[in-house]
């Protein structure tokens, strides 16, 4: 390659140490100082209607243009730092990989930029849980052992309870390690995918001439790398099973906040959902009987009133319902004397 | 000859252009005024619960005589029919004389909890279509339905033929299980139960983020990236925040629907493959055989093409119609092309059928 086409290593040296500074005029205005000012404007844009999740939708734009910013950085770094100047696809690989830093699990890219843009409502346990995280892992062969003993005594309930959490908790993190690790696959195809589209463009008049054109075909290549794992029998089977020890964790944590709440005299969710469901039960036989009466009036034949809604019984207490699988039932006399005792 | 050719002046006036491009819409930022929707004024015809009918008005006369009743989904809201003055499905179909209404499902929030599909589709859908005719005197009207709404409107089709003149489906999944489908992909391995009876109400945060993962790369991060072009455009902006204020302008759930939809359409295909039930309602595509109009976009996402595509020969029409327009599940409304295709392709389609 031609020195012009190239550039000097001088030069590429220069452009870092001075990258910041051509960026300057607006991106660190915008990335760094002034940025909450821009993050007002965006909720005055929308309102005030966004509330608590102005920064939410800030944040999103200014994280999308950080982290590009970041890439930026690095990669003009890596080409004034290099060796040398890369020649071909797999040289241009190896120094975006130095780019994007290490692909060891903790640097998954992928599961960073997750954590990155997270809404508050949409982040699982993880953050909630955080603190517990490093503590259980260097315990967990001796919990796993401490969660199998018998519970006894006055607390024995209790105990088995708080067993039931804690054991949810540990196949919780083992269900998301599962998931971490398909989704390190996946930036790893990613990188296999960018160095055959990068082949691609050493045909003449193929070259990407830009930071941009760069990215932009990064971008393609992740997409395709994920994509790839997203549809295989391997990731449907880690989501299904994060989403649903998600769930069991959620269930025996509501459970434990209903009991605590129950006792200082507070609604809780399970009695909620009974007065939720009673409501909708009238609602529709009031609306059967609205019609009939429209139907009486207008001299029309009325239809009779449709047979009753099958009703799921409404779930226990929610910790007690973990691992049940709900099966809808009729509303048969056992089951309302049920419903009734539950509603109590 | 390598892949990439850089030169250090190239780069460093490009990140010069960049830096100015965020310096200036930091400007248009807080210049930008707050953002509206819709295009077309309209008047509320039906109520119940949260659920809203309403008819747009217009200037221009109405020359059909049956007016076209749009059922969106629940998912997201209704507005996008109908987002701005350039980008709107209803303006156009209000200029070609259409009588134009739309049901708004509202915002469900705990109360509505155990609201399930026989609701929605028995309930809220039948009385919405039966409250159309009586508004406007017709025993039949045309029926479209977007997304969801297009599943919904298939099954309420299927019960109710006697009330539909035609219907229109507009990215609407029938086959829920084609290869490409990784919204599919995943619920499949999910116990939808457990999700239901845990989380109560969908959250349209959570919903929205399933979405968003679906694209990670593009939605999270070079969607913003890209957005720096059009940062020094206050019209461009306006567009942009616009439609991201529809995007995550989103309702919750309501957990009973949301549980049935997943375990019969997306778990069980049963709209494609038989054995649906709605309320006390048998669902069967066969009983269908009203002209149907079916338009899908070739690069969606959410609702791959060979999902909708399933529906010819579905059912028992001798009047089917495809179009395949050429964008996404959101290009499908409000680009430029589809401004340009699928209103008057809706029009000449009902004006050929009454």
């Amino acid at each position: 390659m031609a020195k012009a086409a190239q550039g000097g290593f001088k030069d590429w040296e220069a452009l870092h140490q001075q990258w910041w500074s051509a960026v300057s005029e607006g991106a660190n205005r915008f990335v760094q100082g002034d940025w909450r000012d821009a993050g007002k404007a965006f909720g005055d844009l929308f309102g005030g209607k966004l509330g608590d999740d102005t920064d939410a939708a800030t944040e999103r734009f200014i994280q999308g243009t950080k982290q590009y910013l970041d890439w930026v950085e690095k990669f003009s770094g890596q080409l004034a730092n290099g060796s040398g100047f890369p020649k071909d696809a797999v040289q241009w690989t190896q120094l975006f990989q130095g780019a994007l830093g290490p692909m060891g699990e903790t640097q998954n890219p992928l599961r960073d930029l997750f954590a990155a843009m997270a809404s508050p409502d949409a982040r699982g346990f993880e953050q909630v849980f955080s603190g517990w995280a490093n503590p259980a892992d260097l315990l967990k062969g001796e919990v796993q052992g401490l969660l199998g003993m018998p519970a006894f005594g006055y607390t024995r309930e209790s105990q088995e309870r708080q067993q039931r959490l804690m054991a949810a908790f540990l196949q919780y993190q083992d269900a998301m390690s599962a998931y971490n690790r398909l989704m390190l696959e996946a930036s790893k195809r990613a990188v296999s995918k960018f160095q055959s589209l990068l082949a691609e463009r050493e045909e003449p008049g193929r070259q990407l001439k830009s930071l941009r054109q760069v990215y932009d075909l990064w971008v393609d290549a992740a997409e395709d790398g994920y994509a790839e794992v997203a549809l295989s029998p391997e990731f449907r089977s880690a989501y299904g099973d994060l989403v649903n020890k998600q769930m069991t964790l959620r269930s025996l944590v509501q459970g434990e906040v209903e009991r605590a709440t129950g006792q200082f005299g507070m609604p809780t969710r399970t009695e909620v959902n009974s007065t939720a469901r009673r409501m909708q039960e009238m609602r529709r036989e009031m609306r059967a009987l609205q019609e009939r009466l429209e139907a009486l009036e207008a001299g029309q034949p009325a239809a009779k009133p449709a047979p009753k809604a099958a009703v799921k019984p409404a779930p226990k207490a929610a910790g007690k319902t973990v691992g049940r699988k709900s099966t809808p039932t009729s509303t048969k006399p056992a089951a309302k004397k049920a419903a009734a005792r539950r509603s109590r | 000859m390598g892949p990439i050719q850089l030169e250090p002046n190239q780069v460093a006036a490009e990140l010069s252009r960049f830096g100015e491009k965020l310096a200036k819409g930091m400007k248009v930022l807080k210049e930008v005024p707050e953002v509206h929707y819709g295009a077309s004024a309209k008047q509320e015809i039906y109520r119940e619960d949260k659920v809203v009918v309403y008819r747009f008005t217009s200037k221009h006369k109405v020359t059909h005589k049956t007016p076209l009743l749009i059922a969106y989904a629940l998912v997201n809201r209704p507005y996008m029919v109908d987002l701005q003055d350039d980008r709107s499905i209803v303006k156009s179909l209000l200029e070609a004389g259409h009588d134009v209404y739309l049901i708004d499902w509202g915002y469900p929030d705990a109360s509505d909890r155990y609201l399930n599909l026989d609701d929605y589709i028995n309930g809220y859908l039948r009385r919405s279509v039966k409250a159309v005719s009586k508004h406007t005197g017709v025993d039949k009207i045309n029926l479209l339905g977007i997304c969801q709404g297009g599943a919904f409107s298939l099954c309420y089709a299927s019960i109710y033929p006697e009330t539909l003149q035609n219907l229109i489906t507009m990215v609407t999944p029938v086959d829920f299980q084609t290869p490409d489908n990784m919204l599919s992909h995943w619920t499949r391995g999910m116990d939808v139960d457990l999700f239901v009876d845990t989380l109560g109400n969908v959250p349209a945060d959570l919903m929205n983020w399933c979405y968003l993962t679906l694209k990670p790369y593009r939605l999270l991060q070079q969607k913003y990236v890209g957005l720096t072009d059009i940062l020094d455009n206050p019209a461009e902006m306006e567009n942009f925040l616009r439609m991201e204020k529809w995007i995550f302008d989103s309702p919750d759930q309501a957990g009973e629907a949301f549980r049935q939809f997943i375990k019969d359409f997306y778990q069980g295909n049963k709209l494609m493959t038989g054995g649906l039930k709605i309320g006390s309602k048998d669902v069967d595509l066969k009983a269908i055989k009203l002209p149907i109009l079916n338009i899908f976009a070739e690069q969606d996402h959410l609702v791959p093409p060979n999902a909708s595509r399933a529906l010819k020969g579905a059912t028992s029409t001798r009047d089917y119609t495809e179009l395949s327009f050429k964008g996404g599940h959101i290009g499908i409304y409000v680009s430029g092309r589809a401004q340009r295709e699928v209103p008057p392709a809706i029009d000449q389609w009902l004006r050929k059928r009454g």
